[in-house]
């Protein structure tokens, strides 16, 4: 919670966000007045005249049937790390799991936010423990709420797929 | 918005809750029924195991504020409640007047209970609780 999912997918969205925020009473875990209970959705226009679909998740574990349905008609994963949390790793292990079918394919992104003020774990740290775990995924540092990082980051998750596609082809 | 936690909410308002649930359970046809935050944490529950209510209430939290985005995509006003039928029974889910709709009612009950009964047992639940929120905690809807 909090690492900015919905910030994510207003940066880049064509269309009005379908935000669905509850106040939040979790103030322990985490200090803000609203999280995503359902889902946030957002749309990309794309050349060609596609569309991408985005969907953000809660992300407590709680909510975690809700993975496994928008995971079911999803092309990829775009993985956010908060790197201001007591252990982003531990985290980043949880839904590494949960996505492991996207995982398989090579079709997930790992965008880790609040590098700026949180240097630790570095990119290259985070590199090291998906090498651990014999995973080869890209990382980048990303600011939420900057456009062109987030679209950065879905860019290259498209190059992934179609790597994945022609490789299975 | 109501500002307590879940835990703070069971402290204060955990035995009224209870108390209305058991009387709302005490009817023919109602199989469960709970008390959640809109952000998915059981507050009070009656008649399934503490497991499946942790459950419920997150999914009734995520059901809850999708049936809140389809109400202001299709300018309905506010969100009062949503039901869910199946073929062994049916499923409402409530928001308790006064709360801001911070805290929601569940309630599930058999397919021989009619809609009519159910829905007007839910809305005398709900009516209850609120009434015997504290001034404090009431908040505009």
């Amino acid at each position: 919670m909090g690492a900015g999912k919905t910030t994510a997918i207003a940066a880049v969205s064509g269309i009005k966000m379908v935000k669905t925020e509850a106040a939040n009473t979790d103030r322990a875990l985490f200090n803000k007045a609203t999280t995503t209970v359902g889902f946030d959705y957002g749309e990309v226009s794309l050349d060609g005249g596609h569309v991408l679909r985005l969907y953000g998740t809660p992300g407590q574990q709680r909510f975690s049937f809700l993975w496994k349905i928008v995971a079911k008609g999803a092309i990829g994963v775009i993985i956010l790390v908060d790197n201001s949390r007591p252990d982003p790793f531990e985290d980043l292990a949880v839904y590494l799991d949960s996505f492991r079918q996207f995982v398989d394919i090579g079709g997930v992104v790992i965008a880790v936010g609040r590098t700026e003020s949180h240097q630790r774990p570095s990119i290259d740290d985070y590199y090291q423990y998906l090498a651990e775990r014999d995973l080869m995924l890209p990382v980048f540092a990303v600011d939420v709420r900057k456009s062109e990082d987030v679209l950065m980051v879905l860019d290259v998750l498209f190059n992934m797929l179609e790597v994945s596609d022609a490789e299975s082809v | 918005m109501i500002s307590k936690n879940a835990a703070q909410l069971r402290q204060d308002y955990g035995q009224m809750l209870s108390d209305e649930l058991e009387m709302l359970a005490a009817n023919a046809g109602i199989l469960a029924a709970q008390v959640c935050t809109s952000d998915g944490f059981e507050v009070a529950s009656t008649r399934r195991s503490a497991e499946s209510h942790r459950r419920l209430a997150a999914m009734v939290s995520s059901m809850q504020a999708l049936g809140a985005a389809v109400v202001e995509e299709t300018e309905l006003g506010s969100y009062r409640n949503l039901i869910i039928e199946g073929t062994q029974g049916k499923c409402i889910m409530m928001a308790i007047p006064g709360t801001g709709g911070d805290m929601l009612l569940t309630v599930v009950a058999d397919s021989k209970l009619l809609f009519g009964i159910f829905l007007v047992l839910c809305k005398n639940t709900c009516e209850a609780m609120s009434s015997r929120l504290s001034p404090v905690d009431a908040v505009k809807d």
